[in-house]
């Protein structure tokens, strides 16, 4: 739901609706923003694995569970692991985007100690293979397309999906990830975030878009505490 | 026709999170109900051991849907943890901020999750069919859906102004907030709060928020409905609708009340918060006598007879239990723990919050009509209208300590047991934190939709949601829209609430 989010004080942003306009694109499914049931979601799901629905973007929210004991078991529709759905859908996709850390690189779940075996689409962390192997390739002849950060901003879901549409180059990485992506914190031209540096956290992909502001009060607990 | 008994399985979809129900049929009519929590994401394990203040970057990331409420939760529980005096205006800000998610999610759930069954096929030959399409239709077809995503987004504005961004920013430590004060941020909440309230009186009451407000019982709203200009309006429309498929008489459910309270007051919020002194109060509504009684979470436990979790011996006290996955028993059924408060059953969300801090047309509906999924869905309807009066309070009052800090420092201290909570959009929110050593040596989050979705306690007993499915009638098993109103006026947030459990969708 952080493409109807916010971000940026005084930015109007982008919205859904808008794009979806622009573009002439058919959402065919969102879990939380469709009518249809998801009895009706299997049957485009199946649609689409059966080859009888196109599918030109697939977007994965979240972390690919395979717990417990890679059985996937730990996250199931209609009795079988999404980690396996989410694997035979982007088989057919000509485009794989993963909106945010989780799916990108396994996020928070996938921090120790892992309790719910995650991983993401084409990574683990920061090592290559997750769902996909490191050289699996979408239709497009594309990896997956990594919008890391927690969560991925609007603007930047929005722009990615519009260059994707209109064919333009997306300058990936070599995680992944699309020249659209901005630097996690505010230091312009800075792509790795430094969080740790900065606040001594360890951010497993990334804690936000935006530090807010008073920095200094995070040094506090990296430092001595302040006293009061 | 013979009476056929069968148990199915269905899915559901705009609900927060990987749930099933599993349901007992007698013919059309529920007979028995068990609800599944299907995912595990294990947050609570992930916290053991670190750093206290790591639940403030991690625990808020449980949901996307109300980070604010999981960040002020956490960011309470370390206080308390800590004795720690907290910044009035620290206080102020995260109580607008709050405040802000509260009425947009509001919104959101009304008019994008909610209000779209109303265009199901099912309603096909509804007299006000055109009309809920045109407002309502789904994805982003109808004309108040788009103003949703529009409007709500402006409101959000607030919680960009001290956190940079929504969701998921970390502006809150313990002491208070981290980000700057200052006249130009109270103007951006001005002109946030003006241009919502202008947008809510036009597009959604059809009339001033002083009208609305001056509405104080059940008389009072059917006079309201029955002028053309308001039964036209969109919450004309939504109310008229709804009464007329049923809703008033559906999905009752358990009927105890409980809230935490929420909106600590900023200048009693203080050590040994031994105290919840809360600008919207909480406590116990008890269904069967009509007594209130005040809130002490120490009267909350878990049962985990039927959790498919190791048992160390339910049921516990937050402080004291624990969620680690185990399969080893024969009788669990969900991922999800049940939650008791005094050994009952009770329900959250907006209609137990505004019960127990003496709203007086929410008492006089609930006096009426009973808790039904219409009146769970009515209430976020009607609560944004004196929220946004609040908020304006807030900032008037932010506005007269401008030069006071919003944040005083403090040693963390290194052992401690907390407790944190507020009302989420979707109900009451609790951490619980045990620290040790200057480490998380327990940490549970009971959300409300863990309350609300629970499987049975450790005597047997449903859950809320699971007794409130029972005796419902399904007039069509392929497309159970009867179902889907009952859930989705709980505005089910499954994300969290398996703590471990999050997901989509509901499968029967």
């Amino acid at each position: 739901m952080a493409i109807l989010g916010a971000e940026g004080r005084g930015k109007p942003g982008h919205t859904l609706p808008a794009f979806l306009e622009e573009h002439d694109a058919r959402l065919l499914w969102h879990p939380s923003l469709s009518l249809e049931s998801p009895r009706e979601a299997a049957a485009i799901i199946d649609r689409v694995i059966a080859g009888e629905q196109a599918l030109t973007m697939l977007c994965v929210e979240g972390s690919i569970i395979h717990g417990p004991n890679g059985t996937g078991r730990f996250d199931v529709f209609e009795g079988r692991p999404k980690r396996d759905i989410v694997a035979a859908l982007c088989g057919q996709a000509e485009y794989v985007l993963a909106m945010g850390s989780c799916a990108s690189f396994g996020g928070i779940p996938a921090a120790p100690p892992n309790p719910s075996e995650s991983t993401g689409l084409q990574y683990t962390n920061n090592q290559p293979g997750g769902l996909l192997a490191p050289e699996w390739r979408s239709a497009a002849g594309l990896p997956v397309i990594n919008l890391s950060a927690c969560p991925v901003d609007a603007t930047t879901m929005i722009e990615t999906m519009s260059a994707v549409l209109e064919g333009r180059d997306l300058g990936l990485d070599k995680v992944g990830r699309p020249a659209m992506q901005k630097p996690c914190l505010s230091d312009p031209g800075e792509k790795r975030c430094r969080t740790v540096d900065k606040v001594g956290y360890a951010c497993y992909g990334c804690i936000g878009p935006k530090f807010p502001l008073s920095k200094a009060l995070f040094k506090h607990r990296v430092a001595a505490p302040a006293s009061a | 026709m013979a009476s056929e008994r069968r148990v199915i399985r269905m899915e559901l979809n705009r609900v927060e999170g990987d749930m099933e129900v599993k349901l007992e049929l007698d013919d059309h009519t529920v007979a028995d109900a068990w609800c599944i929590g299907t995912m595990f994401r294990g947050f609570e394990q992930i916290l053991l051991g670190r750093d206290p203040a790591d639940a403030l970057v991690i625990a808020p990331r449980i949901c996307g849907i109300c980070s604010t409420s999981q960040l002020y939760a956490a960011v309470s529980a370390l206080e308390t943890a800590y004795q720690q005096p907290i910044a009035a205006n620290g206080t102020r800000i995260r109580n607008l901020c709050l405040m802000a998610e509260s009425v947009m999610s509001d919104a959101r759930h009304s008019f994008l999750m909610f209000a779209p069954d109303f265009c199901n096929p099912a309603y096909a030959g509804h007299p006000l069919h055109d009309r809920v399409v045109e407002l309502f239709e789904p994805p982003f077809k109808g004309r108040l859906a788009r103003e949703t995503v529009e409007e709500t987004k402006r409101i959000l504005a607030i919680v960009i102004a001290f956190g940079g961004a929504w969701p998921h920013s970390t502006y809150m430590m313990p002491g208070g907030v981290t980000c700057e004060l200052d006249e130009a941020r109270l103007q951006e909440c001005d002109a946030a709060i003006d241009g919502y309230q202008a947008w809510y009186e036009r597009s959604v009451l059809g009339c001033s928020s002083e009208e609305w407000l001056a509405l104080e019982t059940a008389e009072d709203l059917a006079a309201w409905l029955e002028a053309p200009a308001h039964r036209d309006s969109a919450l004309g429309v939504f109310a008229t609708f709804a009464t007329s498929i049923g809703l008033e008489g559906l999905g009752s459910g358990t009927p105890h009340l409980l809230s935490t309270g929420c909106y600590y007051d900023p200048e009693r919020w203080q050590p040994p918060f031994d105290e919840r002194p809360c600008l919207e109060d909480g406590g116990f509504y008890d269904g069967e006598t009509k007594a209130i009684e005040p809130f002490s979470h120490f009267e909350v436990a878990e049962h985990l007879r039927y959790a498919r979790l190791a048992d160390p011996g339910s049921p516990r006290h937050p402080w004291e239990s624990e969620t680690r996955p185990d399969d080893a028993r024969d009788e669990p059924y969900s991922l999800a723990k049940a939650t008791r408060y005094k050994d009952r059953v009770v329900q959250l969300g907006p209609l137990s919050d505004l019960v127990l801090a003496g709203d007086p047309l929410t008492r006089s509906l609930l006096a009426a009509q009973g808790a039904s999924t219409w009146l769970r869905q009515f209430t976020r309807l009607h609560r944004p209208v004196a929220a946004l009066q609040e908020m304006r309070r807030t900032v008037a009052e932010l506005r007269a300590h401008l030069g006071e800090p919003a944040y005083v420092a403090a040693e963390p201290r290194t052992d401690g047991d907390g407790f944190g909570a507020i009302n989420a959009a979707r109900g009451s929110l609790g951490h619980w934190v045990r620290i040790r050593d200057g480490k998380i040596d327990n940490y549970q989050v009971i959300t409300p939709t863990a309350w609300n979705g629970s499987p049975r306690d450790n005597s047997g007993r449903r859950g809320h949601w699971e007794e409130s499915f029972v005796g419902l009638e399904i007039a069509d098993l392929d497309n159970p829209v009867e179902l889907f109103h009952v859930v989705r006026s709980h505005d089910a947030c499954l994300v969290c609430t398996v703590h471990l459990a999050r997901g989509r969708s509901f499968a029967l």
